[in-house]
């Protein structure tokens, strides 16, 4: 028998976010619990293909609004080694420079927006306006100090625009360098109270060992833009052979995709690179970290958030450095590319596959490209970092579930979104939408 | 937007309820979707029709209507 039914259901208000967790629970004993992500594949990948070299980096940067520079160094870097163009040094103290800033620029946004409200016991940002607004304050002037000295290395605030294959479209001026410097020195008294604010949060207990993975150098400088790739139980690999380390596969539950190396996961982020790169810190960065234990092996994740702390040290006192450098050698304007004379010669193009391997805030991103003679990308593939983490926030999770059970669904529920939020991730969970489902307890 | 989400919560929604009337199969679903939403009624249609198979929603005619509004909503269904 036909039958029509009539009803109005509204969906949208339903949408909690881009991220589930699942924990089901059985007489007292933990049978699964699963990052579900739920985001739409954005099919980038596809869209650089036929692309040229040159506009990849514009297009990439709209990956994300906070890693923006990073997937333009990335790729700039992929670009240039499938070409076989070998940047000039001042070039690659600039893109340094470019880098120091989002890190730093993107750890106070993790630190003051999202990890903060938790540790304060507020649901948002929003409600510290009232009780804390010193550090609101704070925290906002921090982060538009950081994008105006972006807007004036790569003219914009965010997404760069001068930054491009073969090195600058425009270089900094003395009187933008003298503007930069002053900009950097405002920022130290508001950091210094950040290790204030961070002193009196009360991070969870919670340990786990798991492997860590970063960029790794030989030489003594603190490894983010360039390096080969590490991992604390012994890995060591060309950054053209990430595919050994990434090797990602997809998962049911998940549009994302998993990666694992020597273990079932690996980590990657600001714990990681201390982890294993901490005695290369900037001095003023191991004070700080050396205040608040950091100085070992960490294996809280947790204490991401005060890794992350300790890299806004190193960012601000080197990018200082380079600045005070450029101040007093000068910059070399002839390097200075020009879109339509010169760059066809100084750059010349050829067929080839590249990999650009660079620290993003969140870890280690990869861009690869395969390029043909005209320059055009064939094939590309970008591996992100929040989608390394993701096993293994699962791994925790399930570590840390069965120690909390005894614990009401709201605690349990705080401490997971808190550890899912440690991680820093790139996703739409990182604000406070995560949706936590019990089931069977 | 997150098609994906929606079409997911839109679909179990159906078959429970679709059940629930008793019915041995869904032919149509009224749908309307809102201009300012970013909701790509092409990829609904299609994430629909992939998820549809080996269900009492398999073969189901989506009718999507449209407004200027901000809403996603299930107006109703046919089946029989």
């Amino acid at each position: 028998m036909k039958k029509s039914v009539r009803i109005d259901v509204e969906y949208l208000t339903r949408v909690e976010g881009h991220g589930n967790i699942v924990i089901d629970v059985r007489d007292g004993v933990l049978q699964e619990c699963r990052l579900e992500i739920i985001e739409s594949p954005r099919f980038f990948e596809g869209m650089l293909r036929g692309r040229s070299i040159f506009e990849a980096q514009h297009i990439t940067s709209r990956i994300c609004g906070i890693c923006a520079c990073a997937h333009s160094l990335a790729s700039i870097q992929a670009a240039e080694d499938a070409i076989g163009f070998t940047p000039s040094e001042q070039t690659v103290k600039l893109r340094k420079l470019l880098l120091d800033l989002e890190i730093l620029d993107s750890h106070i946004l993790h630190i003051y927006f999202l990890a903060a409200p938790d540790l304060l016991g507020v649901k948002s940002f929003v409600p510290l306006v009232d009780t804390h607004n010193t550090v609101v304050r704070r925290a906002l002037r921090l982060k538009k100090t950081c994008n105006d000295i972006c807007d004036i290395l790569v003219g914009r605030h965010v997404h760069p625009i001068s930054s491009v294959v073969g090195g600058f479209t425009k270089l900094p001026r003395p009187q933008d360098l003298e503007a930069m410097q002053k900009l950097l020195e405002s920022m130290i008294p508001d950091l210094e109270a950040t290790v204030e604010l961070v002193k009196g949060l009360r991070f969870p207990e919670f340990e786990r060992d798991t492997e860590y993975v970063a960029l790794v150098s030989d030489d003594a400088e603190y490894p983010l833009l360039m390096g080969d790739i590490g991992s604390t139980d012994g890995v060591r690999l060309p950054k053209r052979e990430y595919q050994k380390i990434t090797n990602e596969f997809v998962v049911p539950h998940s549009t994302a995709k998993h990666t694992r190396l020597s273990r079932d996961s690996y980590m990657v982020g600001a714990l990681a690179r201390l982890n294993l790169n901490y005695p290369k810190l900037h001095p003023k960065a191991q004070e700080v970290g050396d205040f608040f234990g950091m100085n070992r092996k960490v294996t809280n994740p947790y204490l991401n958030t005060v890794a992350q702390l300790v890299e806004c040290f190193h960012c601000l006192y080197h990018a200082k450095d380079v600045v005070e450098e450029f101040l007093h050698s000068g910059i070399n304007y002839e390097e200075e590319i020009v879109v339509g004379l010169n760059e066809t010669k100084r750059i010349p193009v050829r067929a080839g596959s590249g990999v650009g391997a660079v620290e993003a805030p969140r870890g280690t991103l990869y861009h690869h490209y395969e390029v043909d003679d005209h320059g055009r990308i064939v094939n590309a593939n970008c591996v992100i970092p929040t989608g390394q983490n993701l096993r293994n926030i699962e791994y925790d999770m399930r570590k840390l579930v069965p120690e909390i059970l005894d614990q009401s669904d709201e605690e349990i529920q705080l401490a997971l979104e808190m550890l899912v939020r440690a991680y820093d991730p790139c996703i739409s969970c990182s604000t406070h939408f995560l949706n936590v489902s019990f089931v069977g307890r | 937007m997150h098609e994906l989400r929606l079409v997911r919560e839109l679909f179990e929604d159906l078959l429970r309820r679709g059940e629930e009337e008793g019915m041995q199969r869904i032919t149509r679903v009224y749908l309307r979707i809102g201009g300012f939403t970013e909701i790509d009624p092409e990829i609904v249609r299609h994430l629909f029709a992939e998820s549809s198979p080996g269900t009492i929603l398999e073969g189901a005619e989506l009718v999507i209507e449209e407004s200027p509004v901000r809403e996603l909503r299930l107006l109703g269904f046919e089946g029989e």
